[in-house]
């Protein structure tokens, strides 16, 4: 008895002590990881200091592959997949992306989904239930479902293949530092999760809605003024297609606009930037020095690290396509293969609407619809919140959509992703990866819906074309840009454009296509539309290629990187004449000298932005008086009306400022504006002497989590929204390419990241310095792993 | 040299427990080898500490060097504070969790003494 009491004894306190310090060092505090498990150099966050020269012995026999297949990783890390059969290629660029980004796509799809509360705690509740009230979650739901429907489906279901065989022999020690970070651990992906991912791009690149604040200002304006300073054509717009263009198709009937007008105490909450500016274009083989057809594109969105984009090349016997991806999307999706080169801007249209209901009674249950009663059906939704009870949410939806705002006036959503289930994304760049002429592109973006993109094209056979492709909704003239009574069905968009009927244009007289988010057509287009489009980068870009000659690819990068501003050549002038008679310093003959050109160390941009930005809201006090007063989101004309009114109307009223008795004009305001700005110069440069552009306007490319670790801020780069190298705080050029046409293809391309999304791999961030100097890598686009020898830094070998 | 003999071994089987069965079970190892060396309560506090801090602070070393610090700066810049505090404080963690089984292990094997010797059946 003794012999045992003495055994059993330490045997349990061993266990208490065991459970008592296993606890506390393995569980974690608020937002801390657990200090054992996270800093343990065994399976914790020193687990993912990845070696400097890769290697290692990686074994994905147990895969499924069908027959052998070889990937070779450049010296970038970038892999060259290649296989027999296309299947194969899919199951490996699903382990690629998950092997290289697998947190990035985790936290996308859970974005999308509305859910991440759960990982990050009650501060993203509110963020989760607007995803899911904008339908997100149960969109994608649909998607994955019809993607059945879709060709290339069983495709899609080997990528997912591919990404589950990583995840399932992932160790804990593995796991991405995030995970180990925050606490939690990758889940299997799906389909449905892909959907999550095409739904996230459906939001930052069409999720714009200005409806609210488009009605405030036209209350607070009246519809006469509102007019006035929101005209929907900048008459010196350059649009997408040439005027050159006939549109044969009818256009669609005009009906009463019928706007509900009233202001609205809530705010939008935009993910999308105004504009999200990207450039494409393609020049035919007689304007270049070479006598090749050159296609450039650089998509400018969220900056983030690990980098939105993935570089790969994938090679069949049907199949060898070079590009970058997205990461739990299959396929390449802006890239080259062996016959053609294609890449993608956006196109900004309006999709988004908001309806007014007209409830039945207090309820809120029902609703009028043409004097018929109709109910809403009533959606619950659950939350997990991390460290918290779980939250239900009731989405109310209506045939307009969900209801978006419920306090006082109750306002419905109807977004377009949400409408288009038969949006067969990659199907669509499925065909376009292996398309071979101008025809198989043209048809490979049939089954794309949504987002709509400007697909730009050229081909070696000497063949450009440019498509606007997307559903586009029909709507009339004004309908869309205001918030709209939903208590009359005949306000519902009378469906899409069809398929032959969006803009397009294909080897025109002028020898390129060009697009830059400005408006897809001029005013001849027979279906009217609305959305928010570039002014000035467009016009910039088709007036330099028109000139240019005998172009490079030197050219093309020079075009590219680009900081001349043609917004701040038009406006500054305009603002010089007005003071130049009364005021003379050096502080304006820096501004005269300047060649409208912002270059990370230029001074002048710093002077004519604080200009530019004190003028600006000097002019427009009636709104951000109005947005003060009535706590209402307002919005603010475009500089290119501000030009025009500095050109044509200097005494316009709106010149003149409401708290004063004098009657201000345009000249007044520069004066005032430009000591205002040169105060503020004063006190910047008193921390910062010599105070340039780049310190100035930082340039920062956050983590996905924004941990400012893993981050980098402060990048060394010119560039401005308005220039072609469109650089803002967190945006710009996520992805630089040029392809030459010629026979072998050759290409060029960087992005500002790395090929690895861990943060402690030397491929996290290794690109961006080249990127922010504005150089370029040389694209090995090589037949097979031989003609890699060269620039070979880890090759897998894959048996069947 | 038999208990340096004893010491080494500690080390070496923390290493291989903490890589291929669990990092938790570094701290456990106290459990076998403080009763074995039959150190005072001080000495056994300072050898557990010692022994797994040296353990999770070279395994962390050899991970840095071999990744040039890259990670290291990163999360040194979450955590703030510079790279080699970072691998002191990872050693550390692990000396600490191995000071408080020492002291678990010294305090079972005084029981044993306890009751023997109210048998006046002392067994050391």
């Amino acid at each position: 008895m003794i012999h045992l009491r003495r055994l059993l004894m330490p045997i349990l306190f061993c266990i208490g002590y065991t459970l008592l310090l296993y606890y506390p060092i393995n569980t974690s505090s608020g937002s801390l990881p657990p200090i054992g498990s996270f800093f343990n150099p065994f399976s914790g966050f020193w687990q993912n200091a990845e070696k400097t020269t890769p290697g290692g012995r990686i074994n994905l026999s147990g895969m499924g592959i069908i027959d052998p297949v070889v990937i070779v990783f450049d010296e970038r890390m970038v892999p060259h997949v290649y296989a027999t059969d296309d299947l194969d290629l899919a199951l490996l660029q699903g382990y690629l992306h998950a092997k290289d980004r697998l947190w990035q796509m985790d936290i996308t799809a859970r974005q999308a989904s509305g859910r991440l509360a759960e990982i990050f705690g009650g501060r993203l509740l509110e963020n989760d239930q607007r995803m899911r009230r904008m339908g997100l979650a149960k969109t994608a739901e649909n998607l994955a479902k019809n993607w059945a429907a879709c060709d290339d489906y069983k495709y899609l279901e080997n990528y997912v293949a591919g990404v589950n065989y990583y995840i399932n022999n992932l160790s804990k020690k593995e796991f991405p530092v995030e995970f180990k970070l925050f606490n939690y651990h990758p889940e299997l992906w799906s389909i449905e999760k892909t959907a999550h991912v095409v739904m996230s791009m459906n939001l930052m690149l069409c999720g714009r809605n200005e409806d609210l604040a488009a009605t405030n200002t036209r209350h607070l304006l009246g519809m006469k003024d509102f007019d006035d300073l929101f005209p929907k054509w900048n008459p010196k717009q350059s649009p997408i297609i040439p005027s050159e263009v006939d549109w044969s198709d009818s256009g669609n009937q005009k009906r009463k606009d019928q706007s509900v007008i009233g202001f609205r105490p809530e705010r939008m909450i935009n993910d999308a930037p105004r504009h999200i500016g990207s450039n494409n274009w393609a020049v035919q083989a007689g304007k270049t020095e070479d006598g090749f057809p050159i296609l450039c594109n650089d998509p400018h969105l969220s900056l983030t690290l690990p980098s939105i984009w993935y570089e790969i090349q994938m090679k069949s016997e049907e199949y060898n396509a070079y590009g970058v991806s997205l990461p739990g999307i299959p396929h390449i999706a802006i890239g080259f293969n062996e016959y053609i080169a294609w890449g993608e801007t956006n196109v900004g249209m309006d999709v988004s609407d908001l309806y007014e209901i007209e409830w039945v009674d207090s309820a809120r249950n029902s609703y009028h619809l043409d004097g018929k009663v109709m109910n809403v059906s009533l959606e619950v939704e659950e939350f997990k919140v991390k460290n918290a009870a779980p939250v239900l949410d009731t989405i109310k939806q209506t045939i307009w959509g969900p209801v978006f705002f419920e306090e006082g006036r109750s306002l419905a959503l109807q977004w377009l992703p949400n409408l288009v289930s038969d949006n067969c994304i990659i199907a669509s760049f499925e065909s376009l990866n292996r398309a071979t002429n101008f025809l198989e592109y043209y048809e490979s973006l049939r089954p794309f819906k949504s987002p709509a993109q400007n697909f730009i094209f050229a081909s070696k056979e000497g063949d450009i074309a440019l498509k606007v492709q997307g559903a586009l909704p029909i709507k009339p003239a004004k309908e869309g840009r205001f918030i709209l009574d939903g208590s009359k069905k005949g306000n519902e968009w009378s469906g899409y454009v069809p398929f032959e009927s969006t803009p397009f244009v294909h080897n025109p007289v002028r020898g390129f296509v060009a697009s830059a988010n400005q408006h897809p057509t001029d005013t001849t287009y027979p279906y009217a539309y609305h959305g928010y489009f570039d002014d000035f980068r467009g016009r910039s870009l088709n007036e330099r290629l028109h000139r240019m000659d005998k172009i490079s690819i030197a050219d093309m990068k020079a075009l590219q990187n680009s900081t001349f501003d043609l917004s701040a050549a038009e406006l500054l002038p305009l603002l010089l004449d007005l003071v130049v008679d009364t005021m003379d310093s050096s502080w304006l003959t820096d501004l005269k000298m300047w060649n409208h050109e912002f270059e990370g160390d230029a001074i002048a941009p710093v002077k004519f932005s604080l200009w530019e930005n004190a003028f600006n809201d000097l002019i427009w006090d009636e709104i951000s008086a109005g947005e003060s007063t009535a706590d209402a989101e307002m919005l603010y004309p475009e500089l290119w009306r501000t030009i025009e009114m500095l050109e044509k109307t200097p005494d316009h009223p709106y010149f003149d400022l409401t708290g004063t008795s004098k009657v201000e004009t345009a000249k007044d305001l520069a004066l005032l504006s430009l000591d205002k700005s040169m105060h503020i110069y004063d006190s910047l440069t008193q921390d910062t002497p010599n105070l340039d552009w780049k310190t100035f306007r930082s340039v920062n490319i956050n983590h996905l989590s924004r941990i400012p670790a893993f981050s980098i801020a402060g990048i060394d780069v010119g560039g401005t929204a308005n220039a072609l190298n469109s650089i803002k705080g967190t945006h710009g050029p996520s992805w630089r390419m040029i392809v030459q046409l010629s026979d072998p293809i050759k290409a060029w391309g960087i992005y500002p990241g790395g090929q690895s999304g861990n943060p402690g791999s030397p491929y996290y961030q290794n690109m961006i310095s080249d990127w922010a100097r504005g150089e370029y890598y040389e694209l090995h686009f090589a037949a097979s792993p031989d003609a890699l020898k060269d620039f070979t830094s880890m090759t897998i070998t894959i048996k069947s | 040299m038999k208990k340096l003999l004893i010491v080494l071994f500690w080390l070496v089987l923390t290493y291989l427990v903490a890589i291929y069965v669990h990092w938790f079970l570094s701290f456990l190892t106290p459990l076998i080898f403080i009763p074995w060396l039959k150190l005072d309560l001080l000495r056994s506090l300072l050898l557990g500490f010692l022994v797994i801090f040296i353990v999770w602070f070279s395994a962390a070393v050899i991970l840095n060097l071999r990744n040039t610090g890259v990670l290291a700066e990163m999360i040194s810049g979450l955590v703030n504070v510079s790279s080699p505090l970072l691998l002191l404080a990872t050693g550390f963690i692990g000396g600490f969790g191995g000071a408080l089984t020492s002291w678990l292990a010294y305090v079972m094997s005084t029981p044993y003494k306890l009751v023997d010797s109210s048998r006046n059946d002392v067994i050391d």
